[in-house]
């Protein structure tokens, strides 16, 4: 079977650090040494569960997932992301679809995305030589309602499931959530609540998710804002990878920013990393 | 506000960032762009306000309220962008 040789989870937006250089450098530093945790591990694979911002999945899509099954993939480039092309894996994509499907989990293909910085933002970390093949496993935050905790959870065991499943060997495959943690976008609220974004560190450290994973999307966003829901993507893959014990590795509340920013690493069982 | 009405704003503003030209078009010639949009009359004031109360209450989705307010403030891009990171980037990458 293929093997998860490493999982972390990070934010996934970085803006201008004007007026906040030493917050800002921090959370550079952080996304840096995230980035080192997955590249140390030489995966052959990324999967990168994140969201799209409506720049490729419009605001009718009803699906709560998707998943990019493209050769390849070009960011889409807003926020001056340079538009350097990732290799796609889609034999992975389409196995990993119908291995969901068979067990009552739909996921929608994507054949061609362009990520946006929710992918591609992390990418610049932990695949920056481009020697990975790319997964991208989108969440569907912006539909209607939302995608539920429970949901999210189920994708995560099934992702895990599925890499367990896989031949040969010698596939080495890492997980990275990425998104959060608290924000409110479009909103005249805008903000942060570094409490929510602190309690939910501290239970991803202690691996005792439960609670989020029953909250419902309402209930996150009261508090965390409607971007708060990204932890979900977090929950992916802890939920992929049962017995890991997370590090907090870096939280910054960047109010220019109007987002909770943290990343965690996820030490694997019989890991010596 | 029908929601067949707000799926029409929505998928204006949900292709400002994929036809260049409808982002300059917008930028130029707001009214015409809202007009063949077939956009009603509450749906192009809030537009014309762009607050994010205005936007909402005509049932814009919270993301494309963002879009919306990155087409007609082009100056936030020099907030919302990563290029001072790039360069501090590739030098940790170079140095290990």
């Amino acid at each position: 079977m293929a093997e998860i040789v490493a999982a972390a989870a990070t934010s996934h937006i970085l803006m201008s650090p004007a007026g906040a250089d030493q917050a800002a450098s921090r959370v550079f530093d952080g996304m840096c040494r995230v980035g080192q945790h997955i590249r140390a591990a030489r995966p052959d694979v990324i999967v990168l569960v994140s969201n799209d911002h409506m720049f490729n999945i419009g605001p009718e899509a009803s699906a709560p997932f998707f998943v990019g099954c493209g050769h390849s993939y070009v960011p889409f480039g807003e926020m001056d992301i340079p538009r350097d092309e990732y290799r796609g894996d889609p034999q992975f994509a389409l196995g990993l679809i119908a291995h969901c499907s068979r067990r009552g989990v739909a996921l929608e293909s994507l054949a061609n995305l362009r990520p946006d910085h929710g992918i591609a933002v992390p990418l610049l970390f932990v695949n920056p030589d481009r020697d990975a093949t790319v997964v991208p496993l989108l969440v569907n935050h912006s539909r209607e309602h939302g995608v539920s905790g429970a949901e999210c959870w189920r994708l995560g065991e099934l992702l895990g499931e599925y890499v367990a499943s896989l031949a040969p060997a010698s596939r080495r495959v890492a997980l990275v959530g990425a998104g959060g943690l608290s924000h409110r976008v479009g909103s005249e609220t805008m903000g942060v609540d570094e409490g929510f974004d602190r309690d939910f560190l501290a239970d991803f450290e202690r691996g005792d998710l439960a609670r989020w994973r029953d909250m419902t999307v309402e209930e996150i966003e009261r508090v965390a804002g409607n971007g708060g829901v990204e932890i979900m993507n977090w929950m992916i893959v802890a939920a992929a990878v049962p017995g890991a014990h997370a590090a907090t590795v870096y939280y910054e509340a960047m109010p220019s920013w109007l987002t909770g920013m943290g990343g965690a690493v996820l030490r694997l069982p019989g890991a010596t990393r | 506000m029908s929601s067949a009405s707000a799926a029409r704003v929505n998928r204006l503003l949900a292709r400002l960032f994929q036809e260049p030209e409808l982002l300059a078009r917008l930028r130029t010639e707001p009214e015409r762009v809202f007009e063949e949009s077939k956009l009603s009359a509450q749906e192009s004031a809030a537009l014309r306000d762009g607050s994010f109360g205005a936007l909402e209450r005509v049932g814009v989705h919270p993301v494309l309220r963002m879009h919306y307010q990155m087409a007609i403030n082009p100056e936030l891009g020099n907030h919302v962008t990563i290029r001072d990171f790039l360069p501090l980037l590739h030098a940790r990458l170079r140095d290990g």
